[in-house]
């Protein structure tokens, strides 16, 4: 079953040892040198990520690799098929973003008086970065449950310290809460994956995939394993412990948290879905999912709407674009059949790309927003865009591609779901992502619409912003909007490799 | 020239616009753009003259290859409103008289008119998307240049109206690619069966909403009366000259013109003329002539989404270049109107006559006076409404027409002057447009086969067109003068009725509050996972 090692697999190793490398040489030289080691660490990793995506796009086949020469069950295997690619070059060039926007000493404001510098802090952030690209690379690469496991803890235990990287009694406060739905999520997760192994004798992805037969415990297996993961993604009802932990961060690292962390939960329910149990549960468990999503649209838009604070608004927005990934479980599965899941597949990938660079953008835009003018009260930006052009400028393009305004990336992503909707006649699902945009637009629009109001005082600076840091908000910003204008090319990358039989038979 | 080189021609009329866009990142650029803004839409005039008719042509290179011909219908309004914007261009300083409108205005200025020229030559689904958002959404910062409350909430409904009619249409443009999976994406492969499949309805529907919604029909127009009443004049003129007719090059490239849409066809022709008169009546009752605009536009675009249906019902030949006659001399028209109310804000009272007399030559042409271009449009557009009521009531249109422009003339004599440096820029504008919306319809009618200048010359013709005028105008006098109800019904009419639907929404939005409270508790939360995967274990079984 298992496709032989193919040439370059050892850039997945790669991908996974400089990572660790870098954190642990960041350890040795401390914290005044953390951000160097860090930095070329994130550089070489995009080298690395870029090798593979090359090398996936020119084969049109996955690459994989045998840690030790031993093939699984018994060994463990490395396998990078179009979506990991993906999703890794994703994580390379936000992790790097982050990084260079990242202050040098890693100063934010505190609630009163002059920034503060740490090193402490500032050790620990770099050290974190470091950590997440880790784990971030594993959850895509590995293929088999344990492993994904190993992973997706990795990914909570960094992201966890970095909700409460500031050390105030609020994001310590969120970021227990964070753990501890973390740890329900792990909890459910495992219970699930121990259970497989009990009636399969497995865990690897293909092996079991040839295995698993439809029944009671497959689904109860199934909803322990999705509900985990589900509350570690933030996908409503179980959303609760998002906002104060991703808009209490710093900047830097609520745009990791959003655009990044959150998906590899989301990764994990797309390979139990799509790779482990391809087709097999019933319909009607995917129009729940999708209700979830539903859900999440639904119920971060309304927040979001009514938030005072831009960061609370860009964290319940956060919620609501997490709701479409999860549309693509009813519009691959749903009532319809005979449709190409593929499809579905690749428009809440696509989505899950296009929000991660909108995402990622706006929340350092709202950090700079907030260093410039001293606080991020919504009500207080009136005229800021003469202030700030090129910032407002990304947070004005990483907000149409939220909307899903062509040509972006995330008008790219809807329009594959809404095509899925409309193939296989599910309307209700096409009805969902219109009103989610109209949603997305207003409390887009509520920041957007004062910003470019022309007679009103705009808002004093107490701080110069870096120029520097405003182009690398910007590119993440034309990032998302890159996405949309190659639409064909990204959703051919996000089908190579994948497994042929990942189509549900025609009833 | 050969048509290998005119088939460039669409590129070239976009090419200056979108330079000057990119250009625009160099500050010096951006000092220098204002001055030029009159001198860009010159390539698409050229090009609208010369290029119709040519083969379309496809930028491979490009994303999503985008592909472009000027086909009849797009030659007339692109031509038409290329020259508006250019001349509308011209008249901006007029209007920013202390400091000039600024870089931002300028940008946004130009993506519109991008938006604007290339939506009549997009030849395929995404261009024409593309295109359609940028006509839409960026004239928002055109529209509000100050902050007082009308101004916000007419741009925040302008806004609103502009998304959903984008996400309407973006669902019809789904369901209209997802039906055929061979067929490329040109606009006409797509619509070509469309007709002929009864599970096309609902893209018809939201195909005739999304447009409908930017050509005001009645009753989603009252985005358009807020919209013109706080607009710039400039921007007022350009956007119900030149952007309200992406609705219009819409409907004509997007409905099956084959027949068979008899449903359709009533429905368009109901709503259509109920518009007609709903814009006449509640126009009449408003004092500021820059709203009065805005409801003839509701009227005039009902009147066209009449003769549209009319189209739908009987397979008309050339409905699609008659309509597209029609609307191209409303361009000119309705940009020369709001250009006049620029002008009478700027007159000495004892100068008034020169601009009250155009003006009502331009406005009573609007309801067909002889000898204008007016005339000329409505003897184009009267085939196809035959010789029953729907004839009688595009008539009767015309007279309420009349009756709406004396009234609006009245107004305009009541406009108070201040005194503006640059005057003279804005007197050649509206020299050129009106004499542009005078002469042009003559000039084309029998270019376009249309008909013949004789035969409009005919008494009988004549006449028909002149007792309209003459009742409308007269009814207008008895109204001013006897029965004004100036203020009756406030600007937006409908909107009004809408404001409950505010506290409703403002209800459901503590609701949502309140249940992320209760999702928010320890007992609730955990609950919530164990119900989850219940839930999701069940759904397996049934």
């Amino acid at each position: 079953m298992h496709d032989s090692m193919t040439a370059n697999g050892e850039l997945l190793v790669f991908s996974l040892v400089l990572p660790v490398a870098g954190m642990l040489l960041a350890m040795l030289t401390g914290g005044r040198h953390a951000r160097t080691v860090v930095l070329w660490m994130l550089a070489a990793n995009l080298v690395v990520v870029g090798g593979i995506l090359s090398g996936v796009w020119q084969t049109g086949q996955a690459i994989t690799y045998h840690l030790g020469g031993w093939s699984p069950p018994l060994g463990i295997e490395l396998r990078a098929d179009g979506l990991s690619a993906a999703m890794m070059g994703v994580t390379a060039l936000v992790s790097l973003a982050a990084g260079l926007y990242a202050p040098a000493g890693f100063c934010f404001p505190k609630s009163k008086g002059r920034p503060a510098c740490e090193t402490r802090m500032s050790f620990v952030f770099w050290f974190l970065l470091s950590a997440i690209v880790a784990a971030m690379n594993l959850v895509f690469l590995a293929q088999d449950l344990f492993s994904l496991y190993v992973a997706l803890e990795l990914v909570a235990f960094a992201g966890v310290p970095m909700v409460a990287l500031s050390g105030s009694p609020n994001t310590l406060r969120a970021a227990l809460r964070y753990l501890i739905f973390a740890l329900i999520g792990s909890i459910f997760y495992l219970l699930g994956a121990v259970l497989l192994y009990g009636f399969y004798g497995t865990l690897d992805i293909s092996l079991l995939a040839g295995l698993v037969e439809p029944g009671p415990a497959l689904w109860l297996i199934l909803a322990f394993m999705t509900v985990g993961l589900a509350a570690k993604t933030a996908l409503f009802p179980l959303h609760i412990w998002l906002p104060p932990a991703h808009a209490g961060a710093p900047p830097a690292a609520s745009a990791l948290l959003s655009a990044l962390v959150v998906k590899a939960s989301f990764f994990l329910v797309v390979r139990l879905w799509f790779d482990v149990v391809p087709g097999l549960p019933a319909p009607s468990a995917s129009q729940v999912l999708g209700a979830m999503g539903a859900g999440a649209i639904l119920f971060g838009g309304v927040l979001a709407l009514r938030q005072a604070r831009l960061k609370l608004l860009i964290a319940y927005s956060t919620i609501a674009q997490l709701g479409y990934l999860f549309l693509a479980f009813p519009l691959a599965f749903g009532v319809g059949g005979g449709f190409d899941t593929q499809a579905a597949l690749t428009g809440g990938m696509f989505q899950a790309m296009a929000h991660a660079f909108a995402k990622a953008s706006m929340f350092m835009a709202a950090g700079l927003i907030a260093e410039a003018i001293g606080h991020d009260r919504i009500a207080e930006m009136g005229g800021l865009g003469r202030v700030l052009p090129v910032t407002c400028l990304a947070f004005g393009i990483a907000a149409l591609s939220l909307i899903g305004v062509p040509p972006t990336g995330g008008f790219a992503a809807k329009w594959i779901l809404l095509e899925a909707a409309a193939i296989t006649g599910q309307w209700w699902w096409a009805v969902l992502l219109i009103v989610g945009g109209f949603l997305a637009g207003g409390y887009m629009f509520r920041v957007i619409v004062p910003a470019l109001a022309r007679d009103v005082t705009p808002p004093t600076l107490i701080a110069p912003v870096s120029r520097f840091r405003e182009v690398v908000v910007l590119a993440l910003a034309l990032s998302a909007l890159a996405l949309g204008l190659f639409p064909n090319a990204t959703a051919e990358l996000l089908s190579l490799g994948r497994p042929p039989s990942a189509g549900v038979q025609e009833p | 020239m050969n048509s290998e080189a005119l088939q460039w021609m669409p590129l070239i009329a976009l090419a200056l616009p979108v330079a000057a866009l990119i250009l625009g990142v160099f500050a010096r650029v951006r000092r220098v753009l204002p001055h030029v803004l009159w001198l860009l839409p010159w390539p698409a005039v050229v090009a609208a003259i010369f290029g119709a008719d040519a083969d379309p042509v496809t930028l491979v290179w490009l994303p999503y290859q985008p592909t472009f011909s000027i086909d009849p219908q797009g030659t007339l309004l692109l031509g038409t409103s290329a020259f508006l914007w250019s001349v509308a261009g011209f008249s901006i300083p007029v209007f920013f008289p202390h400091k000039p409108p600024g870089s931002r205005f300028t940008i946004f200025w130009l993506l519109t008119m991008i938006g604007s020229l290339g939506v009549f030559m997009a030849a395929d689904i995404f261009s024409f998307l593309i295109c359609y958002v940028l006509v839409s959404l960026p004239a928002y910062a055109l529209i509000v240049q100050e902050s007082s409350g009308t101004t916000r909430k007419a741009g925040a409904i302008y806004l609103g109206f502009a998304l959903v009619g984008e996400g309407l249409l973006i669902m019809a443009f789904v369901l209209l690619t997802s039906q055929t999976s061979e067929a490329g994406l040109l606009i006409s492969e797509l619509v070509a069966g469309l007709g002929r499949n009864p599970e096309n309805q609902v893209t018809i529907a939201l195909l005739i909403l999304g447009f409908g919604m930017k050509i005001a029909l009645v009753p989603l127009h009252f985005w358009m009366p807020l919209t013109y009443t706080v607009a710039p004049i400039p921007v007022a003129a350009v956007l119900s000259g030149a952007a309200v007719k992406a609705g219009v090059i819409g409907l004509l490239r997007f409905l099956p013109w084959e027949g068979g849409m008899t449903e359709w066809g009533s429905l368009l022709v109901g709503v259509g003329f109920f518009g007609a008169f709903f814009g006449v009546i509640v126009g009449i009752t408003q004092s500021n002539p820059k709203t009065i605009l805005a409801y003839s536009s509701v009227s005039q675009m009902g009147f066209l989404a009449a003769l549209l249906g009319m189209g739908l019902l009987t397979p008309t030949e050339g409905i699609g270049v008659m309509a597209a006659f029609y609307a191209a001399h409303h361009v000119l028209l309705k940009g020369g109107l709001f250009l006049a109310v620029g002008l009478s804000e700027i007159t000495n009272k004892h100068r008034m006559g020169l601009i009250l007399i155009p003006a009502g030559l331009l406005g009573l042409g609007l309801a067909g006076l002889p000898l204008t271009g007016g005339f000329i449009a409505k003897y184009v557009a009267k085939e196809p409404f035959g010789d029953g009521w729907p004839a009688l009531l595009a008539t009767l249109s015309s007279a309420g027409t009349a009756l709406l422009m004396t009234h609006f003339v009245s107004r305009l004599a009541l406009v108070e002057a201040r005194p503006a440096s640059k005057a003279a820029r804005l007197q050649v504008s509206w020299l050129l447009i009106v004499v542009a919306s005078l002469a042009v319809p003559w000039i084309l009618l029998e270019h376009l086969g249309l008909g013949s200048v004789r035969g409009a010359f005919d008494a009988e013709v004549l006449w028909k067109s002149l007792w309209p005028v003459l009742l409308g105008a007269g009814v207008a006098v008895g109204f001013i003068r006897w029965g004004g109800q100036i203020g009756l019904i406030p600007g937006g009419d409908i909107l009004a009725l809408l404001n409950p639907l505010s506290k409703v929404a403002s209800d459901m939005g503590k609701k949502f509050m309140t249940g992320d409270w209760f999702l928010r508790q320890w007992p609730v939360a955990c609950l919530s996972f164990l119900l989850l995967v219940l839930l999701l274990a069940m759904s397996s079984l049934w």
